[in-house]
């Protein structure tokens, strides 16, 4: 009764296990043709340029798991890291009032793509759509499209280092757990994984899919504003361009760990980690063979290509689930 | 479900079936909102109703109403084209490159047509063949063929021979020739998609897939076509768009482009929800879109207030869009 | 016999247009096994729906251990110590067998979910099941019957005291159903009372204590197993009354062989399916729903993949092999889902008449990827006038129309294509007696007019005043063959199993 498919299992484990192969060999050959790639240095870099994405993404991955989309965080993040460094510097508000409302206002943003997406039923690609070009017009708007600097008594703390570790690092993967408990130990985080294998079979199951989807979209928002707190820390100030393409890139960091686009896959720990530092792994690699800044994008184009491939071949191999009617059938009528 | 509704539909009353031969009312917002625009722009803005000044708009018009016309085509489907601008500029770099290098203008315009309805055969096949999510690949075509064009041009544009603009920029009979060519277009595609069997495979496709394949209809050739097409469409407006501009700069393929270009089909009346929506409301979209961008533009409307202004229009069309067609058929 | 532990009494429930049950009142007690079995459409999942909480009853009252209770939600059923093990399982293949079991409500510990106590308390309940399982193992990585096995566990968290199983075994081997038969045994012993709801008089007999026979919403008899024969409830299901004289038999007279299917099958669906079609021939596919009849109809067409076999047409004077993918080429196969598979419900009269046709539908040599719309005009009234559509005109959308003129549009559909071979998957399902009645003159013409013609159907007068010939199947295989002169008692023996004797 209780045997395994074995026939199963190579493919289970390469699909479980493949990205991290993946990461191997990126690294292998990054090491072979640039010889200083190997080193804790780099090792430290790749991980401080992941770290406002690795939170965006573990934000994002809520989401797709619900098997829908936002690729509007990169401009929640810009826009709340706008709104808050105008409070500083600008306004010279205090920085805690000015942390609050940007959380606030990233939560809010997040409301505002779940009442379009589960609320008004808007495809969840062109509400996001929508709301990315219009968030970044707000704050281009309100910076006059300009670079808001962050005052000095703060600016360390992007590079600041605990011993040979970047403090943002240590932010990061502090708060991965956190949301690798809530994916895998709280209700929330269980309901989101049954909504993306069947959104009736989870109704069926009595899971409030509307709550829980919207729900999704606000802790998207929420994380993309604290992945901006970083993200705004890093560079010292908030340019027009900041969190461009961070959608992008968060997707291709999900769909490189493992979270399926096709909803209800995919791990916070270590999946998105693993996303993450393959790609930054990549980046950083390109940077240390002496690869144009004009290649990222393309790179990156083509490996969510691949690893999109991969996952829509991951999900043909799942069993086809039978449809059954459940209506009550007519009495035959035979008077 | 079905011995409940056998009851309720079985009468139809002489109102009933009026209702049943026209559509949905969203059918005729376009028409209203482009009466309403162009009332609108023609009182506030001196001189707007010269004939100058309208080919002029419509020029403008011409290239976003082209790539409309190809994103309706993978809408109708279902499907979205996030990769038209940077498919677009790829091939017009490709294009001013090979006449840089001295080559034949006219062979320059066929490799800026066909680069692109390559790049967007590969999206046809990821989607239909490979069962690939629409939004990805293409959103992944989009970051390569941007990439690939500043990577090649360093981000410098590449002139292209007067020639080659002047003979695109031609007018007959006092109309520039890319409007001609819109003109022309949409008739074509009109007649194609309302007359022809392909036309009627495309929208059965678009309203229920399984339906059409028990049907007998190549479902997996249909998506295939239409996002060849919609390729195809961004070649089109490469030519025009380059010509437009003299060079050819990996400029036009920022994705606000791509912005534009969903609001036209949204505003023109083509359903996100598949189905619904043929060349001629791309083309009327289109206009909208350039008349408010023109009136924002000269109302010196920041370009970013533009960018939030354009994203709430196309989600309102689209809210309204999905929520009166799920009224009408459930 | 002490009063019963659950007793429904005086239920009736009525759907638009249907009458679903009359009055029918219900008795099981603790520690006995009793069947539900009837017709497809005799009332008996309404009756059990309503007993869970999925339907509320138009009157009736429920009593449990003598007291009257409420039941309107199921939840409610659930607080009287209810469960409903559905037919169809709500699994969530990505998660683990404990998320599966407990995702609705985890019960928590230190603000996180507390996995220790909830894989302890899986593990007990699926011991009781039989089951060595590691509730950690992920839903897709083990067999149908053990989903089942996980399906039941949920239902057994909460200590129900009435247990319902609708059709538990469709999708089981037969060593799962064993050992399902064991598990349900030991509940019994447990004091529970055990509804069993089955298509599979077979299963009644090996399982069961008590057998309560519904027939047009009403009880048509019952009692104890060991009292009857397999031919008597039978007769209880179907009635006493020879329905046949109602409906008129059309004989027509077979021709040649135009499709011969050989050995398809598809490894776990269906198993080895040969037969032969011919022209002029109505070839009822009897079975029980999930027996796998609709999978072969799909399989014939290429809409579900096969593993093997082949499929023959008559093209000239050869039996030619057909690729799968071919097939659709040669066969109008009408689904049984008709919103999804069926029509395009935005869409008009016209266009959804002439989808299957339009490549012929063109204009001469230059133009012949245009349409002529007069052309299909005409093909559109000539069939909508054929069948007696009631339309207000061509260009009225399809959702608007009734049930049965929207079936006649599909059929119509095909009539216009004019295959040589016709698939019907439950063509009345839904309709009205008059809709119905045309529906299978329209079957009887065609077969009339010599084309070859396969149907499903789930009604047993219906299958009966149509066909030439008989293929009965049970478990995904055929497993028998009936010519014109088949009684109706015949067909429900073999397919729910009774007819042991016979092959």
């Amino acid at each position: 009764m209780t045997k395994k498919q074995h026939n199963f299992s190579l493919r289970d484990f390469l699909f479980t296990y493949g990205f991290l192969l993946v990461l191997l060999l990126v690294i292998v050959y990054f090491s072979v043709t640039a010889p200083s790639f190997f080193s804790m240095n780099a090792a430290m870099s790749i991980l401080h340029t992941a770290a406002p994405l690795l939170i965006i993404a573990s934000g994002l991955a809520f989401v797709i798991m619900t098997k829908r989309i936002d690729i509007s965080v990169g401009s929640i993040a810009y826009l709340s890291a706008a709104i808050g460094a105008l409070m500083i510097s600008r306004m010279g508000l205090p920085i805690p009032l000015a942390v609050v409302s940007m959380l606030v206002l990233s939560c809010l943003m997040g409301v505002l793509n779940g009442f379009f997406v589960v609320i008004l039923n808007v495809n969840p690609m062109i509400a996001t759509f929508g709301t990315q070009l219009a968030f970044r017009g707000i704050g281009l708007l309100l910076t006059n499209s300009m670079v808001v600097s962050l005052p000095r008594s703060i600016r360390f703390l992007g590079n600041k280092k605990v011993g040979p570790i970047y403090i943002d690092i240590l932010f990061s993967l502090f708060i991965l757990l956190i949301m690798m408990l809530i994916h895998s130990r709280t209700q929330f985080g269980r309901q989101v994984v049954a909504i993306g294998n069947d959104i009736s079979i989870a109704e069926k199951l009595g899971i409030k899919e509307k709550r829980i989807s919207f729900f999704a979209y606000v802790v998207c928002g929420l994380m993309a504003g604290i992945g901006a707190i970083i993200m705004s820390l890093q560079v010292g100030s908030v340019t027009p361009t900041s969190g461009t393409s961070y959608e992008f890139t968060a997707i291709a960091m999900l769909v490189i760990g493992g979270v399926s686009l096709y909803g209800g896959e995919g791990t916070i720990l270590p999946g998105v980690l693993i996303g993450g530092i393959t790609l930054a792994v990549i980046e950083t690699g390109l940077n240390y063979i002496g690869a144009s800044v004009y290649v990222y994008s393309f790179v990156r184009g083509g490996v969510i290509f691949v690893s999109m491939f991969a996952d829509s071949l991951k999900t043909q191999v799942k069993p086809k689930v039978k449809i059954m009617e459940d209506e009550p059938t007519t009495v035959s009528n035979a008077q | 479900m079905s011995i409940l509704n056998s009851g309720v539909t079985q009468q139809l009353s002489k109102k009933d079936s009026k209702e049943a031969a026209d559509i949905y009312w969203t059918r005729y917002l376009p028409y209203i909102v482009l009466v309403v625009v162009f009332a609108a722009v023609s009182i506030f803005v001196p001189y707007f109703l010269t004939i100058s000044n309208l080919l002029s708009v419509l020029l403008q018009t011409a290239s976003l109403a082209i790539l409309a016309i190809g994103q309706a085509a993978v809408l109708i489907l279902g499907g979205i084209d996030l990769s038209m601008p940077g498919v677009m500029a790829l091939g017009s770099i490709f294009g001013a490159m090979y006449m840089r290098a001295g080559g034949n203008p006219v062979l320059g315009a066929v490799i800026m047509l066909l680069v692109p309805a390559a790049l967007g055969l590969i999206n046809g096949i990821s989607v239909s063949y490979f069962g690939m999510i629409p939004f990805v690949v293409t959103l992944a075509m989009q970051a390569i063929t941007i990439g690939a064009a500043t990577m090649i041009t360093n981000q410098i544009s590449i002139p292209v021979p007067e020639n080659f603009c002047n003979a695109m920029l031609t007018k007959i009979g006092g109309i520039p020739l890319p409007i001609i060519i819109v003109l022309i277009l949409t008739l074509f595609l009109q007649f194609a998609v309302t007359k022809t069997y392909y036309g009627r495979w495309l929208y059965s496709t678009g309203t229920n897939m399984r339906t059409s394949r028990v049907s007998g209809v190549p479902t997996k050739k249909v998506v295939l076509a239409a996002y060849s097409f919609a390729g195809l469409m961004g070649g089109l407006a490469a030519i025009i768009m380059t010509s437009r501009l003299y060079a050819a700069s990996p400029q036009m393929g920022k994705d606000a482009v791509a912005m534009d270009i969903i609001a036209s089909a949204a505003v023109g009346g083509v359903s996100t929800m598949g189905g619904v929506g043929t060349a001629v409301n791309a083309v009327i979209g289109a206009i909208i879109i350039t008349l408010i961008s023109n009136v924002m533009n000269m109302a010196n409307v920041s370009y970013y207030l533009t960018l939030v202004i354009k994203g709430i229009i196309i989600i309102t069309f689209v809210a309204i869009d999905a929520n009166s067609r799920k009224k009408s058929t459930k | 016999m002490t009063i019963p532990y659950l007793k429904m009494d005086g239920i009736a429930k009525s759907f638009p247009g249907v009458q679903a049950l009359k009055n029918v009142t219900f008795e099981a007690s603790q520690g006995e096994i009793l069947a539900l079995v009837g017709a497809n459409g005799a009332g008996k999942s309404t009756l059990m729906n309503v007993l869970g909480g999925n339907i509320e009853p138009n009157s009736g009252k429920i009593y449990i251990n003598g007291k009257e209770v409420r039941i309107s939600s199921p939840s409610d059923a659930a607080a009287n110590g209810i469960a409903f093990v559905h037919q169809e399982m709500a699994m969530l293949p990505t998660m683990s067998i404990a998320d599966t079991m407990y995702i609705s409500s985890f019960p928590y510990k230190h603000g996180l979910i507390d996995y220790k106590t909830i894989y302890q308390r899986c593990r007990v309940v699926l011991k009781r099941l039989g089951c060595n399982f590691d509730p950690r193992e992920r839903i897709r990585n083990i067999s149908p019957g053990d989903q089942q096995m996980v399906e039941i566990g949920r239902a057994l968290l909460h200590d129900p005291q009435i247990i319902i199983f609708d059709e538990p075994t469709s999708s089981l081997t037969s060593r799962e159903k064993d050992h399902l038969f064991e598990v349900i045994r030991t509940l019994k012993q447990e004091g529970s009372v055990i509804i069993y709801i089955s298509h599979f008089l077979d299963e009644v007999f090996s399982l069961c204590d008590r057998v309560m026979v519904l027939r047009n919403g009403e009880t048509a008899g019952g009692g104890l197993v060991s009292e009857y024969t397999n031919r008597d409830i039978v007769k209880m299901m179907i009635g006493e009354k020879e329905i046949d004289t109602y409906y008129e038999r059309s004989e027509h007279r077979a021709g040649e062989e135009i499709m011969r299917v050989k050995g398809i099958y598809r490894s776990g669906v269906i198993n080895d399916i040969s037969f032969s079609l011919r022209k002029g021939e109505v070839v009822g596919l009897w079975g029980q729903l999930g027996s796998g009849r609709t999978e072969v109809a799909r399989a014939l067409v290429g809409l579900d993949p096969i593993d093997g076999g082949t499929i023959s047409i008559k093209m000239g004077d050869q039996m030619m092999p057909v690729k799968q993918s071919e097939t659709k080429k040669y066969i109008g196969m009408i689904t049984e889902n008709r919103r999804e598979e069926g029509l395009l419900l935005p869409m008009s009269v016209c266009n959804n008449m002439s989808l299957a046709n339009l490549t012929n539908l063109t204009k001469k040599k230059p133009f012949s990827s245009v349409i002529d719309s007069k052309l299909e005009n005409s093909e559109t009234d000539k069939y909508v006038k054929r069948m007696d559509i009631k339309i207000s005109s061509q260009a009225q959308r399809v959702e608007t129309l009734s049930g049965g003129n929207q079936q006649k549009v599909i059929i119509g559909r095909w009539l216009q294509k004019n295959p040589p071979i016709y698939i019907m998957d439950e063509p009345t399902r839904g309709l009205d007696v008059g809709a119905k009645a045309d529906i299978r003159r329209i079957i009887s013409d065609l077969a009339e007019q010599g084309a070859g013609i396969l149907v499903i159907s789930s009604e047993i007068e219906e299958i009966m005043s149509v066909s030439d010939r008989y293929l009965v199947m049970k478990r995904g295989s055929i497993v028998a063959e009936f010519g014109s002169n088949a009684s109706k008692e015949d067909l429900v023996a073999t397919a729910t199993g009774a007819a042991s004797k016979k092959e």
